[in-house]
């Protein structure tokens, strides 16, 4: 008797809970879109320790496992009423992160139009937090420009200003902004410039100075304060108004947050006096308190390079002279200045009939210092000084040394981490010198095979651009165009190399039409 | 007690135990036991899956909390969540199925002619005997989970590496012959019906003179589950760099482990302390 009444006390007590419990279905399908999740991110870690190691294959997987995530949708699946808005939440957050994960993956693989209809419909998401929203539209931006669709970029960087400067919880301070969102006004500024499109640049310029104004006063002494009077310095620069952006650096000078870059700000200031503002007396000032006080940083370093070329111009060679010297034997001047300072001195040299001595300085810094931009220019003072002096053996003699220079620049697993193009633009101008368009086009045509990708789609486009303009071979510029888009499908490089195909066709139907 | 001898002593508790499986019954308790384990484990490894998830999902959260909901968090807290339901288990259910197989062991002696207690050997009596075999069992997971968190905290706070591994070694050495000391309860509690203080006194007394021999079973079963509780100590490092998943196999491995580790320690124990079937041990 009393074993049964423990039974039924039992079943009840069972049933109680039982009855009294919800189904748990939010708690499973959290469950089982983490444990995609989990899949899904072995594979991306795997590329993210090392992208170059990855294969296809890994690319692939992570694709396809994230795909298994983004399509299941408890949200829709389920009803989803009386489901705890914890684990709502979640679930939502879960679904952007994997929707933002497979389109950076799609960018990756360089399916650029993969990836940027996932980030548009990542936007879509209703409760899409202000972070993940700009990130979202900052690389929505960056994926329709490498595929080629330039005005999406602009609207995107238009929309992340709106997006911020419009956010409450932005202005509520619940957001910390990184640097590179604070500068999409300066970024759009110099975009309306570059295209000329005068209204908007001038409205747009009083909207981003407003903005950052706006910010600088919310948080006086924060370092996103700072942040934006530097962002507002420089839209100065941008407008060259001089004296705005002096003011603005003077009180960076003085910023709590900026005091580990006084040496920077002093050297900009110098600069604006001395190069924007025309008043180099000034501008010597500054350079020479920055030297005093910060005699080692390369900020120092930069002035006394501008206190030299200051001297030389206004004639005073022997100090300017001097001061090359000093930064040539400095230990701790950096080697980008350093062969700077060399190539000045030798261009004293070459003016001075001291060539002998100069390309001496000049081999120098091709040997010592091949990465920096003054070796990249050293080649070129020496072509056109035997170009003009007429010597020409020696001049064809220097342009092969110079073509191999140059091209153990561009090569693929190049340590020379500069930019490249600049590299075949100086390549470029040293076989225009010595009259040699076709054998510079050939070779960008024929070497750029063992080049990085930017750099193999530069070499042929200059290549194209050399034979329809300087060698009028229309046929040869389209051969290379039409091999450009079959390298790099889905690109921007195939949008421009389409573009210029079209305007080749256009001239070709002109011409043809007026003979 | 010479070192050849105590090993052919220990050797002929191997060869009881092995004996006594001629009846297989005796490992009924042991299969029971392992069989609700391991119901209990799948339980806690699956407590998403429905119907079980209405029950199991407030149960979950209250024993590891709100992160054990999540995977592979969930995972990671499962030895511990296991471990959480397993002692009381083991106190409550495990010792009297303990007792249950002693008694079973006890009557396969008798049917093979050993003289043994005649006590309390009767399955009633064993029913009547469960409250003093969870007592038992509460004083022996209680001296081993104290002794083993003192000397875990003393591992941990220790900076040297090598001090902290002496310190767990220690820990080791100091629950294996408390266990020494305790092992002989059930056996007393089932073949003389002793009330639990009795029992453990006995125990204490026959363990202490039999004592290299019940360290050498004991530390048998301790090596035997030495790899699974070295890879369980680190069940972040096994989701990491394995599976997630895996910590649920290595769980249920334990268990299948332990169901053979348990006979042996009960049938050497019970072999040591009725003295076996011929010249006794």
């Amino acid at each position: 008797m009393r074993t049964r009444f423990a039974l039924v006390a039992i079943a009840l007590t069972v049933s109680a809970l039982v009855a009294g419990c919800r189904t748990q279905e939010d708690v499973y399908a959290r469950y089982t879109l983490e444990r995609r999740l989990w899949k899904a991110q072995v594979h991306e870690r795997k590329i993210n320790i090392g992208f170059l190691k990855a294969s296809q294959r890994d690319l692939g997987l992570a694709i396809d496992a994230f795909n298994e995530v983004v399509a299941y949708d408890p949200l829709v699946v389920y009803d989803t009423r009386d489901w705890d808005v914890r684990v709502v939440r979640d679930i939502k957050r879960i679904r952007v992160a994997s929707k933002i994960a497979l389109a950076n993956l799609y960018f990756l693989s360089e399916r650029f139009h993969s990836a940027s209809d996932f980030y548009a419909r990542t936007l879509e998401e209703p409760d899409l937090d202000l972070q993940h929203r700009l990130d979202v539209r900052l690389n929505l931006a960056r994926t329709m420009y490498l595929a080629g669709e330039p005005d999406p970029v602009e609207q995107q960087c238009a929309q992340i200003f709106r997006d911020i400067a419009e956010s409450e919880d932005f202005w509520a301070g619940n957001h910390r902004l990184k640097d590179v969102f604070l500068n999409i006004p300066l970024v759009l500024v110099r975009l309306y410039r570059e295209r000329g499109d005068t209204a908007d640049y001038e409205s747009f310029s009083g909207v981003a100075d407003a903005f950052y104004g706006r910010v600088a006063a919310t948080w006086p002494d924060s370092a996103i304060a700072a942040s934006a009077v530097f962002s507002r310095a420089n839209l100065h620069l941008i407008r060259e108004e001089w004296q705005s952006a002096l003011d603005d650096v003077e009180r960076l000078l003085v910023h709590p947050a900026y005091q580990p870059e006084s040496g920077n700000l002093m050297l900009l200031k110098g600069e604006i006096l001395a190069f924007g503002m025309n008043d180099p007396q000034r501008g010597a000032k500054v350079f020479q308190t920055l030297i005093e006080r910060f005699p080692d940083a390369p900020a120092a370093h930069a002035a006394k390079y501008n206190l030299a070329t200051s001297a030389i111009e206004r004639g005073d060679v022997q100090a300017g002279v001097q001061l090359l010297r000093e930064i040539e034997s400095s230990k701790t001047a950096p080697q980008e200045i350093v062969s700077r300072a060399m190539l000045a001195r030798a261009l004293q040299l070459e003016r001075a009939n001291q060539w002998d001595e100069a390309i001496r300085l000049l081999r120098g810094i091709i040997s010592l210092l091949p990465n920096s931009t003054a070796a990249i220019q050293a080649p070129l003072v020496i072509t056109r000084h035997y170009v003009a002096a007429g010597n020409r053996e020696m001049a064809e003699r220097n342009l092969e040394r110079a073509k191999e220079f140059y091209l153990s620049l561009v090569v693929r697993h190049s340590k020379f981490q500069g930019n490249r193009l600049m590299v075949e633009d100086f390549l470029i101008e040293n076989y225009l010198m010595m009259g040699r368009p076709r054998e510079i086009a050939s070779i960008l045509e024929k070497e750029s095979g063992d080049w990085d990708e930017s750099s193999t789609v530069g070499g042929m486009f200059k290549s194209a651009l050399i034979y329809s303009t300087l060698l009028d071979d229309k046929e040869s510029a389209e051969r290379i165009l039409k091999k450009s888009i079959e390298l790099f499908p889905e690109t921007r490089y195939a949008k421009i190399a389409q573009q210029q195909l079209d305007i080749l066709h256009k001239e070709s139907t002109n011409n043809n039409g007026g003979g | 007690m010479h070192v050849i001898d105590l090993l052919l002593r220990y050797m002929k508790c191997w060869e009881e135990s092995l004996a006594m499986l001629r009846s297989p019954s005796v490992l009924a308790p042991f299969v029971v036991f392992a069989a609700l384990e391991l119901l209990v484990l799948m339980s806690l490894a699956f407590f998403f899956v429905p119907p079980i998830s209405t029950v199991m999902v407030p149960i979950t959260a209250a024993v590891g909390g709100e992160k054990a909901l999540h995977f592979p968090m969930h995972f990671i807290l499962l030895p511990r969540t296991y471990n959480l339901v397993y002692l009381p288990l083991t106190i409550i259910v495990g010792f009297c199925l303990f007792g249950w197989a002693v008694s079973m062991m006890l009557d396969y002696y008798e049917h093979i002619g050993v003289a043994v207690p005649e006590g309390g050997r009767r399955k009633s009596t064993v029913l009547r005997s469960m409250f003093s075999l969870v007592v038992v069992g509460f004083v022996y997971v209680a001296v081993i989970s104290v002794l083993q968190l003192l000397f875990g905290s003393a591992a941990s706070r220790v900076g040297n590496i090598w001090a902290s591994r002496l310190a767990s070694l220690v820990g080791v050495a100091a629950v294996v012959c408390a266990q020494a000391f305790l092992v002989y309860a059930p056996f007393h509690v089932v073949a003389h019906a002793e009330n639990p203080i009795a029992a453990i006194a006995k125990s204490v007394r026959f363990g202490r003179r039999r004592f290299g021999l019940t360290v050498l079973v004991l530390a048998t079963v301790v090596l035997i589950h030495w790899p699974i509780d070295a890879l369980l100590r680190y069940p972040d490092k096994v989701v990491l760099k394995f599976h997630p998943e895996l910590v649920f196999f290595l769980l249920a491995a334990g268990i299948v482990v332990e169901l053979f580790t348990s006979y042996f320690l009960f049938a050497s124990t019970t072999s040591l302390a009725t003295g076996g079937r011929k010249e006794g041990l």
